[in-house]
Order: structure tokens, then sequence, then C-alpha cells
């Protein structure tokens, strides 16, 4: 995460008071948890009830109130002004991080709050999207002018499904946590790097709407969109066909993984979350040792640095991604099971809430903290240039607000919920597949293992960087 | 004479928790083998 805040990540600046039991305890306590959810599902879950998420309109009246042309037009342009304030703040303002507003709301407020308002209320982020807002203008001009709609000029290959939005998800983690925090003086991520990347993303975007059509994009390449779309799928909220209604929270995911890329994206949003733990603790030494081998062959110490920490975190997603193959290799051992891929696909969604678990433990703290400064100083004074706009200039941040405690067992409440739900949804959906409860509880000892596998890592890598 | 040991509290815990894992795919293993034994001898029952 963010090199301004990266002691508060996960809660390093207090030190842990402590615990009533030894931190690898809780881990165990965990692992019992989704042993005996297991059990309670296998015995008392016996139909699949996430097949249909079960979506009703609400009333006309409401719908319209809150999805119509006049809000919809205001949430775009409020995305825009906020692209736009990243931009200007990044270029105009000071060159330090933890003072220019851009940093922080592109990395905490934008990057995490989004994920949160996905899961309660939806795809938000559809209605605010700044690129969707132009695009549709742009769009709007060019039909008024011409006289009709602008058609794409290329089809969009649906086997590249979702690639395009994990490679741009990637690229942005990339940014965050191998270029943005490479330990090194001269290098770290300035304002003026983030206004241009947002510049250069926009220009990106543009171009592939241009070319594939905006909703295509939005669906398959836009990497924002995709994935808050893939945490949306958690809400009991959608907009279907213009109507907004209320459905069974989790049940849309079900059919979320279809698209080529899907597991790669969530290997992704799990994998880049672990990246950040272990580099703080677990690969610490391993990236050191490289680093060391790489300036001893004659690389320069950015580089190096950069090197062994994209290789690490190339590792990290490799890691995740066998940890969840390795699952479903052991679910295809049972007699009758589908194809590999096809299986792979079927599953996938279950991690969606691990990702929102890893998130909420690592990023717990750091959100709260980074929040006080963005709705206080950073809101006053976005510049950083002693401008006080709202007279919160001189506020600060509180850190007694959260004790070191306090973060532990959000962090271990976080983990064992979201394994807890992962289960819940990899159970209903193997009655599903396998077609019986009995094959299905059988097929999910290998889920198990996946969450067992997950919370203990989780807990493991959070127990190196608090400690 | 102590700085090895600095760093040794990011690796000595990791077995206690990988057991959990170790436990689960255990049993994992054994029930599928043991599940796959049982209907092969079942075949063979059946095949006689």
């Amino acid at each position: 995460m963010i090199s301004l805040f990266l002691p508060l990540a996960h809660g390093l600046l207090i030190g842990r008071q402590d615990l009533p039991i030894p931190a690898w305890l809780f881990a165990w306590g965990a692992s019992l948890v989704l042993i005996v959810s297991f059990v309670a599902l296998s015995v008392a879950w016996r139909d699949s009830k996430f097949s249909s998420d079960g979506w009703r309109p609400v009333s006309q009246r409401l719908s319209r109130l809150i999805t119509g042309r006049g809000v919809e037009i205001v949430t775009g342009a409020i995305g825009v002004f906020l692209l736009g304030a990243v931009v200007y703040a990044g270029l105009e303002g000071t060159d330090e991080p933890s003072l220019n507003f851009a940093v922080t709301f592109v990395f905490v407020t934008f990057w995490l709050g989004m994920v949160i308002l996905s899961i309660l209320l939806g795809d938000v982020f559809r209605a605010f999207n700044p690129w969707r807002a132009i695009a549709r203008t742009v769009g709007a001009v060019f039909r008024l002018i011409a006289g009709q709609p602008h058609s794409p000029p290329l089809r969009y290959p649906e086997r590249l499904g979702r690639w395009p939005a994990v490679a741009g998800i990637v690229a942005f983690v990339w940014i965050e946590l191998v270029y943005a925090t490479s330990g090194l003086g001269a290098v770290g991520l300035q304002p003026a790097t983030v206004a241009a990347a947002a510049l250069a993303y926009t220009a990106y975007t543009l171009i592939a709407m241009t070319l594939f059509g905006v909703e295509t994009w939005l669906q398959r390449g836009e990497a924002f969109s995709v994935y808050y779309g893939m945490f949306s799928q958690l809400a009991p909220l959608e907009v279907r066909d213009g109507r907004l209604g209320v459905r069974r929270p989790l049940a849309a995911a079900t059919h979320w993984a279809r698209v080529p890329g899907s597991i790669a994206l969530v290997v992704a949003t799990i994998g880049s979350t672990t990246f950040d733990g272990a580099q703080e603790g677990l690969w610490q030494e391993p990236i050191g040792d490289l680093f060391d081998r790489l300036t001893d062959l004659g690389l320069g110490p950015t580089a190096a640095f950069r090197t062994s920490e994209s290789v690490f975190f190339a590792l990290t997603l490799a890691g995740v991604a066998a940890i969840y193959w390795a699952g479903v290799r052991g679910m295809r051992t049972l007699r009758g099971s589908p194809a590999l891929r096809s299986l792979g696909r079927s599953f996938a969604h279950t991690l969606i809430p691990i990702g929102v678990a890893y998130l909420a433990a690592h990023y717990f703290s750091l959100f709260v903290f980074a929040e006080q400064a963005q709705f206080t100083y950073l809101l006053s004074d976005p510049l950083g240039d002693g401008s006080d706009l709202f007279g919160t200039a001189s506020s600060g941040i509180d850190y007694g607000l959260l004790s070191a405690n306090t973060i532990w067992y959000v962090q271990v409440a976080a983990l064992v919920t979201g394994h807890v739900t992962g289960l819940l949804l990899a159970h209903d959906r193997a009655i599903t597949v396998y077609g019986d409860p009995g094959r299905a509880s059988r097929s999910q000892r290998w889920m198990l293992l996946v969450m067992v596998a997950f919370t203990c890592l989780g807990l493991f890598l959070l127990s190196q960087s608090n400690g | 004479m102590l700085l090895p040991l600095a760093h040794l509290g990011h690796w000595y815990f990791w077995p206690l928790y990988a057991l959990p894992v170790l436990i689960v795919l255990w049993s994992a293993i054994a029930t599928t083998l043991r599940e796959r034994r049982s209907s092969r001898e079942e075949e063979k029952r059946r095949s006689k």
C-alpha cells in the first residue's frame, strides 16, 4: 500500500498488546470454524439456494428517482470532476504524497472505498465512471452532428474475455505496490506520476471504447468497471435494463465467472493483497537476497529493487492460482466431475468473498486512518499549498481511534467471515454441479482445503507484518 | 551474534499455521483414497 501510510496498513504504529492466546492459535480456531461450517452445510444445506438470484424490481418511482437520467448526468459529472481533481492536484500540487489529494484519493478512497460501496449497493461505479460519462457525452455529440450513432469499427474478440481488465488491475497494483514502494529515497510514487497514469489510462480507455464500443469495453476491458463489477455480484441491489431491483445477496455471483479471465481477476485480487502483506514479512528477506544478487550482476539499485519485487509479485500470483487449482484438481477426483476448466470456472466466484476478506483484513486500519486525512486536511488543502477551503486543513489523524488489538480482531473476523461465505457459495454451487447433496459434500472437502489454506496464509501474513 | 535471530520471527511460527492445512489435506486425500478403494471393490464384486 502507498508508502506514506505503509506503517499503518497493518497497525504497525501501535504495537499490539499481548493477545490472550498466541496469534497462531487464531489460525487453528479459524480453521475449526471452517470445518464446523463445512459439516453444518453438509448436513443442513441440501438444495441450491443461489441458482437464481430472485431479482425483483422496486417501485417504478423509486427506481426512476435513483437511476433516472438526471441522476446519471450528475453522478457522471461528479466522476469526471474527481478525475480532473486527481490530475490537477497531481500536476499542480505538492510533491509530498501524504499532503497531496491525488495519491490518497486514488489508492485509498477510490481503490478501497468503491469496493465497500459495490458490496453494499451494487455497481455504483458504473454511475460515477468518468470514462463512461465522457464517452457517452462524446457519443451524444457525435450523434447530434452525424445524425447517426457511432458504430465501433472492431468486434471485441470474445476469447479475450476479461483478460484486458486483469492486465489493467495487475498494472495498477504493480504501480501501487512495486513502483510506489521501491524502498529507496530516489524513487516512489509522486503525485505527478499518479496524474500521468490517470491521463494515460484515460486516453487508453477512450481509444478502446471507440474501437470496441462503450458497453463492450465496460463489461470486458475497463479494469475498474470489471473489478468493482465483480464485487457488486455480492450486493443485494442491481439495475437491470434500467430498472433498480432487489435480489438475494451473494446469488448473482454464481454465474459471474463464465467469461474467460474471471479466475485470473479474482486470483489477482487475492494475490495482490497477499503480496502486499508478504513483502513486509514473508518475502522481505528473499526480496533482499534477490536484490543483492541483481546489484552484484551490475543492475542499478532502483531497477534491481523493482525487478526483485516484480518477480515475487508474479510468484505470489502464481502461488494463489496454484492453491485454487489444487482444490479444483482435488474436486476433479470425484467420479463424474466436469472437465477441469469448466470446474474451475464453476467455483471461481467462491473466491470473491475471500478477496473481500483479504482486502478488509489488510487495509481496514489504513482505510480508517487515511480517510480521516482524506476528509479533513486533504479536502481543505488538496494541493498541499496551505489553503483551507473547508476549515479542516489543520485537522490530523486520530491514531487512538483503533487499538492494535481491535485491528487484529477485525482482521481475524474478516478472514473467518469471508472464508465461511466462500465455503457457503462453494457448497451451494456443488449441489448444482454434482446433482445431489452427498456428492456435493464429498467434492467440497477440497474447497474446504482451499479455504483453510487461504485463512491460515492470511493470518500468517498478518501476524508477520503486525508482529 | 543475535543478528540472525532477528529474522527468526518471520519464519519460526509458519509450521503452526501450516498444521491445520496439512490436517485437512491429509483428511481429504485419505477419504478420497478410501472411497476409491471401496468403489473398486464394489465394481469387482459386481463383475463376479
